[in-house]
């Protein structure tokens, strides 16, 4: 997939760039407005990640500009302020979705797939890892053909660590994204929820999916 | 007791004032007016005691005078005139049909004082006519024909009966004494309806004065009015308002001009305090997501189990740490900047309490607290979601952490008319009475020696304090006390 980056911070735009590369993506950067701007209505994209205040057009003037074009590429802002009114205006003038730095590679991903899920139809979304299945329209979660029920936290849980296998994800990651608490409750929520998603979807299997990284987190299972 | 507003104590005290003013006045006139009608009646009782020819000396010649002085009154003259005679004695020796009997004669005027003035004109007078022909009261049985001059000092007095008020006059000679009665009915009752024409007026008056003070000081209050409004203004719209400065009196130009510098001077920090937040937010922000995103990648390609692994996941779960202080510190810095402006929408505070209790229960399980949860009836509030949520997280967090092992903790959500109450009891060992008043201050944590077993930041209480006032309601310490601390939080229901 082909992502642009608009994003005048080189360091941030770097570890973006090195993380989306990591899982795949094909990443184009362009650090000023004007050519951020140029590139993206000159060459095609999957997605857009446009960070707001930028050197020359800012995000959401390219944003705005794009659409009046007609051009429907899904676009996610950065910004580093979380005022309201810059998030509604991002959001009104057709910005698919909005981060708020700082963010986990893992969330900007996770949204990435999203966004391009619901431009390009239904085809990303079935997710599969060994003999899981997760069907992340209908929902449902199967283990070797055997149907799992899980709880709407326990199932974003597991559609979390399954979107890319073989990634240590911390505990601080997880809650963030799954509970979507910007804070550290320094306690075992998560590990609770790792019990209990070990107990529907492996305690019957040979194969141990969600495996424990020793003093970092938790992690899917690579793909042989 | 509340005091009175100013525009009715102006009204009041003009009318008081006024009133006291008006009836002084009113007396006074009363007063003057009567004595002059007084004054009025004595001359007339002079000049027809004057009409008393000298040579009366016996009964019927009292009689007489007395009839053609009623003669001047016409008809009803009994009820008008009354005419008595006394001897230098004393003794009565006339008094007219109509004289009452509640007036003693004899009692009237009593020793009258030589007026050597009028004795000395009597004489003079009579010198000058030659000596004899013209003898007045003076001369006592004399012949004169001339009006009758009298030596004696007059003495005057009122005395009421039951056919009215009498205006008694008490003339004398040397021989005899004349006690002339004029009715004073009339002038009574003139000087009763001047009392009653001011006692009518009267009201009618100060309720005039008192809409004239309602209306000046309305009017003296109307630059205070339109400043108020404007402070109004300031702490609803934000600080660029000013008060109009439009042809006021000096004193309030001087005020408004005072408070206009004032506000100036507050906008000018209040910019300066919202844009560090907004600067902080920037700066602050970058190098975190930097060193986060790098760790991040750092972590993926770290092998798997490794030292650096841990190292970089260490430093994923501080950095983690670390934003959750700042979110925090930004979202406080707007708060006290006013600029903490949630997004409004309607929340189901029911089903989001039920997830943040679901979450909390496993956080609890490691303490085996208990929870009490009182049936949480469907409530909806105008709330920013994701502020609400850390309010209310952060109170939970808070009585999890400050638990004892085995305790409990008691969740109640209430309505009280649009109030929505929240009460979350924990069964902690108190806070002590010293350090109540500080538990929403910044970084404060009751009893530094726990610091190590309870984790997380003394920023908790303060930021769910400020975010419960940025939705209009209120944080509170209810109670606290060994075994049982108790917060409230109040909210505003959704319409």
């Amino acid at each position: 997939m082909k992502i642009l980056l608009v994003e005048d911070e080189k360091k941030i735009a770097s570890f973006i760039r090195k993380g989306l590369e990591a899982q795949g993506f094909v990443v184009d950067l362009s650090h000023h407005g004007d050519e951020g701007f140029i590139a993206a209505t000159t060459r095609p994209y999957d997605a857009i990640i446009l960070d707001i205040m930028l050197p020359g057009k800012d995000g959401l003037s390219i944003l705005r500009n794009l659409r009046e074009r007609g051009m429907s590429v899904p676009v996610i802002l950065l910004t580093a302020r979380s005022e309201l009114n810059e998030r509604l205006e991002g959001l009104n003038l057709g910005a698919d979705d909005y981060l708020t730095k700082p963010f986990y590679i893992e969330e900007l991903i996770a949204r990435l797939h999203v966004v391009t899920r619901r431009a390009s139809g239904a085809s990303q979304s079935i997710l599969v890892v060994a003999d899981l299945t997760m069907n992340l329209l209908t929902r449902e979660v199967t283990r070797g053909g055997r149907k799992i029920d899980l709880t709407a936290r326990e199932f974003e849980l597991l559609e979390h660590l399954t979107r890319s296998p073989g990634r240590v994800l911390t505990r601080a990651q997880i809650c963030e994204r799954v509970w979507n608490y910007d804070f550290d409750p320094g306690t075992n929520l998560v590990e609770v929820y790792i019990q209990r998603l070990r107990k529907k979807v492996d305690s019957e299997s040979e194969i141990k999916l969600i495996e424990t990284v020793r003093g970092v987190g938790y992690r899917m299972k690579p793909d042989a | 007791m509340k005091p009175l507003p100013f525009r009715i104590k102006i009204a009041l005290l003009s009318t008081v004032i006024s009133g006291v003013v008006l009836v002084a006045f009113g007396i006074a006139a009363y007063l003057m007016v009567f004595r002059q009608k007084m004054e009025n009646l004595d001359t007339e009782i002079r000049s027809l005691g004057t009409r008393h020819p000298g040579w009366i000396t016996s009964g019927r010649d009292y009689e007489r005078l007395d009839e053609s002085l009623g003669f001047i009154f016409g008809e009803n003259h009994r009820d008008q005139i009354l005419l008595a005679v006394k001897d230098p004695r004393g003794d009565v020796l006339y008094a007219s049909d109509g004289w009452p009997e509640e007036i003693d004669p004899k009692r009237i005027g009593g020793d009258l004082t030589d007026d050597p003035q009028a004795a000395r004109a009597a004489r003079d007078d009579e010198e000058l006519r030659g000596g004899h022909g013209w003898g007045g009261p003076g001369r006592g049985m004399g012949m004169g024909r001339g009006p009758a001059v009298f030596t004696k000092i007059p003495r005057f007095q009122t005395i009421a009966t039951t056919r009215g008020e009498w205006r008694l006059g008490t003339l004398g000679t040397d021989e005899t004494t004349l006690i002339i009665g004029l009715n004073a009915r009339q002038a009574r009752s003139e000087l009763n309806r001047l009392r009653d024409g001011f006692l009518l007026a009267l009201p009618l008056a100060l309720f005039l004065v008192g809409l004239g003070g309602w209306n000046v000081a309305g009017r003296a209050l109307r630059p205070m009015r339109v400043i108020a409004h404007t402070a109004e203004h300031v702490t609803a719209r934000g600080l660029d308002q000013r008060i109009p400065l439009s042809n006021e009196d000096p004193e309030i130009a001087r005020v408004i001009h005072v408070l206009n510098r004032m506000m100036d001077r507050l906008e000018n920090s209040f910019r300066q305090a919202t844009r560090f937040s907004a600067d902080a937010s920037h700066e602050l922000k970058t190098p975190l997501a930097i060193m986060q995103g790098e760790l991040e990648n750092a972590l993926q390609e770290a092998s798997p189990g490794s030292k650096e692994q841990q190292v970089f996941g260490n430093l994923l779960e501080e950095t983690q740490r670390l934003k959750t202080i700042t979110n925090g510190l930004l979202l406080l810095a707007r708060a006290d900047a006013g600029q903490l402006k949630p997004a409004l929408e309607t929340v189901d505070l029911t089903a989001m309490l039920e997830g943040i209790v679901e979450d909390t229960r496993v956080l609890a399980e490691e303490s085996r607290l208990e929870f009490e949860v009182k049936p949480i009836p469907a409530i909806r509030v105008q709330a920013d979601p994701a502020l609400l949520r850390t309010a209310l997280l952060n109170l939970f967090v808070n009585a999890v952490k400050y638990n004892e092992p085995g305790g409990t903790i008691v969740v109640e959500l209430e309505t009280r008319e649009n109030r929505v109450l929240l009460t979350l009891g924990n069964s902690g060992p108190g806070i002590p009475e010293s350090d109540r008043a500080r538990v929403f201050t910044r970084f404060h944590r009751v009893d530094a020696a726990r610091q190590r077993l309870v984790d997380g930041v003394g920023l908790g209480l303060s930021l769910a304090r400020e975010i419960a006032r940025a939705h209009g309601g209120e944080l509170e310490l209810q109670e606290s006390r060994p075994g049982w601390t108790c917060f409230v939080m109040r909210l505003v229901a959704a319409t």
